[in-house]
């Protein structure tokens, strides 16, 4: 099965190429697409520098959109699992082929990496569990579906959700979104163990005054995707 | 206790105000990032549409005479804080959509180059 694995990066210039030197390695039979979204350190003239495979935006897009352009280039090149990983190291590419093997055998929809499942490796702060339990405490009453590590942005998609994705994906913050989104149209989510490694360098994107914003917003927006849904059942 | 309809009136009011904005967001008219502010305004003047008491007790702090002045200065210093916020996000915008003309106009000119190239070629 073509497999591509979208490593979004935003000034990673000192974890990118750490980053794909370990996934070539680990795993050398999946295709990978850097999406350098606009970076403004030299995240894009290392990529040119190493031959990596990299899209680069002209504009700064987020998080969000820059994924969602991974998961276009994805349909239109035919590719049938795409998983997400971040640039910043904190996904290890060992791991893929756990996240992988549900999709792959059609178990699930999507297959999410958590690391709150066997409770190894980086487990973040305090204040940011507290708020990834009460996300997913709000998805389980929104939706019925319990989703440990709701804000993992390690994650495996078959070609259905990548196409459902590459049209209708959140903007900031999407993770959480994405979830929802995906089981309320009758996707089937699950989860899968991993373990997480801290950054290894750079800084994260998320600051403290915005996770006040990021809660907000996307509790927000959770609720409203709620509204007038009636669950669906895809017919396969 | 009956309400005044004019009360009943406004809380009905904001409730439909509140309504509309979550239905936007949900047909995807606006996204929940510039909604926020409307949200939190909504929120304060139905609050104050159903406890007039709550305008009251800040008039006596603040020291406003009339407590119709007072909500009228809330209401505008919100409409004065969307409109700023908007006239920043249209400007933003403006930039991007120039750089992305750029953009284009200079893959524009690579690609005719290169068919140029394809060209002579053959």
């Amino acid at each position: 099965m073509k497999t591509l694995v979208i490593i979004p990066c935003y000034n990673e210039e000192e974890n990118i190429v750490k980053v794909v030197n370990r996934l070539k390695t680990v795993a050398p039979q999946v295709d990978y697409l850097i999406v350098n979204d606009c970076s403004t350190d030299k995240s894009e003239s290392i990529c040119k520098q190493n031959g990596f495979n990299f899209i680069s935006l002209p504009i700064n897009l987020g998080i969000g959109g820059g994924v969602q352009s991974g998961y276009q280039y994805a349909c239109e090149q035919g590719y049938d699992i795409t998983v997400q990983m971040d640039g910043d190291g904190q996904h290890d590419p060992k791991y893929l082929a756990d996240v992988i093997s549900p999709v792959m055998d059609g178990t699930l929809d999507m297959c999410i990496g958590s690391r709150f499942i066997k409770k190894e490796g980086f487990q973040t702060s305090f204040m940011r569990r507290f708020g990834i339990n009460f996300l997913s405490t709000l998805i389980k009453m929104l939706s019925g579906k319990k989703i440990n590590d709701v804000t993992s942005g390690f994650r495996a998609c078959n070609k259905d959700l990548t196409a459902y994705y590459s049209k209708n994906y959140a903007q900031d913050y999407p993770e959480p979104e994405a979830i929802i989104a995906s089981v309320l149209t009758g996707f089937n989510v699950g989860e899968v163990a991993v373990e997480m490694q801290e950054r290894m360098g750079g800084v994260s994107s998320i600051s403290p005054l915005k996770s006040i914003y990021y809660m907000v917003k996307v509790s927000i927006s959770l609720v409203v995707f709620r509204m007038g849904i009636k669950r669906k059942r895809r017919t396969k | 206790m009956v309400l005044p309809f004019t009360q009943i009136l406004l809380i009905l009011g904001m409730m439909v105000f509140i309504g509309i904005i979550l239905f936007m967001i949900k047909k995807h008219l606006l996204s929940v990032k510039y909604a926020i502010i409307w949200l939190v305004a909504g929120a304060v003047l139905f609050v104050f549409a159903a406890f007039p008491y709550v305008v009251l007790l800040i008039r006596f702090y603040v020291g406003v005479e009339v407590a119709s002045n007072l909500v009228f200065m809330i209401v505008l210093s919100f409409l004065v804080f969307i409109v700023l916020g908007l006239s920043s996000t249209v400007s933003c915008f403006a930039e991007q959509i120039k750089r992305l003309t750029q953009s284009i106009a200079i893959l524009e000119k690579r690609t005719r180059e290169l068919e140029d190239k394809n060209e002579k070629g053959k």
